[in-house]
């Protein structure tokens, strides 16, 4: 059995807050993929150039540098913020800027932008007629979102989502640098303290490596769902 | 005694596209039970106006009225528009249609497709709707199609179906947009003998659609339009069979 001096627990404990920053941050990347690919495909040009702004800012700076940005900007930000509060209104409160909830908030924006082009993408290859139904029937636009473009866009945007997901997966390692104590960290405090880098570097890799297996597997059964009814015109029945 | 109300009225309806005026004032009325069928060559507006009275297309002058209820406009810089969606909505689900390119869901069975509405718009508890989508696929001769999905039927399975899914909204008219125009000609049989079971069983619909034979059968009345303006209408005998204008008479003529 391998020793890991005693940093076992930290490291399990570790690779949990990497699980958990990574799926709040894919949830909030979903959310504001999907509301970026409407802001893009809208008629309405402030509401498309909000859009084209943001996946361009994003796009273009390193994900390390937003996030220092978000972790200490953020802070001022929002101890300017209070501080008017408490000049104008006599209101004391003091927020801190947690480093979990702006890793969160960093990684989401980042890859929001990227499932915002996925979805764009998605999006305009549901047939017009299959919403052109749903609208026929009656159906108000969040329900034929929800009951006919969604499911029919999601065949389309899951290999993006899963190369995403990756991607945004080995993304959470930079927390580590903004003072989260995930996985990498806990390695690299270890690494400091006994010089033995294989010892800890190996584990986290192979843990990753689990994560991506276990995603890889989600994923095939999500498409295998999205996937009903196309392809199986093999059985063309008359 | 108040009269019946009538299921669709359409006046003076008016739309264009760009500087193109593609419909110039066209009125209609369905009384229950009728049967009018749109005819004219491709160009002339007749699915653009089958479109504005579901408001798939916003009409830009004009009024409809459906089963005694007129819809409101309000205008907007982009033009007129429903002044309530709520509403509009609430109209389509009266107004089955059915489209050229059948527009099945195809991530849903057969089963599925047919419930969908019923469900979700008109909230029936889903055993009832289960009960009466099997009823219609019966009748449509697709029961055992149920669990299948679009892709796996053929167009005219996909269409029969397309009809059975309208009729599971018991409609108050039934909206037809060129039904057999996308299907081989051997399917083509099959789809206008069920239009033909529900016209006889006194559905009111409207139908676009080049079969002129199946128009002289089961019309009540056949509007042939031109360019966006009703040219000729009537009853089919008089329309078809005794065209007034030359433009009528031509397209009526045998193509070879």
């Amino acid at each position: 059995m391998i020793d890991l001096q005693g940093y076992g627990p930290r490291l399990l404990e570790g690779a949990l807050v990497t699980v958990e920053l990574a799926v709040l941050s894919l949830i909030l990347a979903v959310i504001l993929g999907l509301l970026t690919a409407s802001a893009k495909l809208s008629r309405n040009r402030l509401v498309h150039g909000i859009g084209t702004l943001y996946t361009t800012l994003v796009r273009g700076v390193p994900d390390l540098v937003l996030m220092m940005l978000l972790f200490y900007g953020g802070q001022i930000g929002i101890n300017m913020l209070t501080d008017q509060l408490y000049y104008a209104f006599d209101i004391d409160i003091f927020i801190n800027v947690d480093a979990f909830v702006a890793g969160v908030i960093t990684i989401g924006l980042i890859f929001g932008a990227y499932m915002g082009e996925t979805f764009r993408g998605a999006f305009q290859s549901v047939e017009e007629g299959q919403m052109e139904a749903a609208r026929a029937y009656g159906m108000s636009p969040l329900l034929a979102f929800r009951r006919v473009r969604f499911p029919l866009m999601m065949r389309h945007a899951l290999p993006g989502i899963g190369n995403n997901w990756m991607v945004l997966l080995k993304t959470t390692a930079l927390v580590s640098i903004i003072g989260l104590t995930d996985m990498v960290r806990v390695a690299a405090e270890a690494t400091k303290a006994t010089h033995e880098p294989f010892l800890f570097m190996i584990p986290v890799a192979l843990i990753y490596l689990l994560i991506a297996t276990l995603s890889e597997w989600g994923f095939a059964k999500l498409t295998k769902r999205y996937n009903t009814g196309f392809g199986e015109s093999s059985e063309w029945n008359n | 005694m108040a009269a019946t109300p009538i299921p669709l009225e359409a006046k003076g309806i008016k739309k264009r596209f760009g500087d193109h005026e593609v419909l110039k004032g066209i009125s209609l009325q369905a009384q229950k039970g009728d049967v009018i069928t749109l005819i004219g060559a491709s160009g002339s507006g007749k699915s653009t106006f089958l479109r504005c009275m579901n408001l798939l297309e916003q009409p830009d002058e004009g009024e409809l009225i459906v089963h005694n209820e007129t819809i409101g406009f309000r205008a907007t810089k982009h033009g007129r528009e429903p002044a309530d969606w709520k509403q509009v909505e609430r109209i389509r689900a009266k107004l089955s249609m059915v489209f050229q390119n059948f527009n099945l869901w195809s991530h849903m069975t057969l089963l599925e497709n047919v419930i969908e509405a019923p469900v979700h718009v008109l909230k029936k508890t889903r055993k009832q709707a289960i009960d009466e989508a099997r009823a219609l696929l019966d009748r449509v001769g697709l029961l055992d199609r149920a669990d299948y999905f679009p892709t796996q039927m053929s167009g005219g399975q996909q269409q029969r179906g397309a009809i059975a899914r309208a009729l599971a909204m018991d409609p108050e008219v039934m909206l037809f947009d060129e039904p057999t125009s996308a299907l081989d000609p051997e399917l083509v049989g099959d789809v206008l003998k069920v239009m033909r079971d529900l016209a006889d069983e006194g559905r009111t619909m409207i139908l676009v659609t080049h079969e002129i034979a199946f128009a002289r059968d089961v019309s009540s009345q056949v509007i042939y339009l031109h360019q966006g303006v009703v040219e000729e209408v009537g009853e089919p005998a008089d329309v078809l069979d005794n065209p007034r204008s030359e433009r009528l008479r031509q397209f009526l003529a045998p193509k070879h």
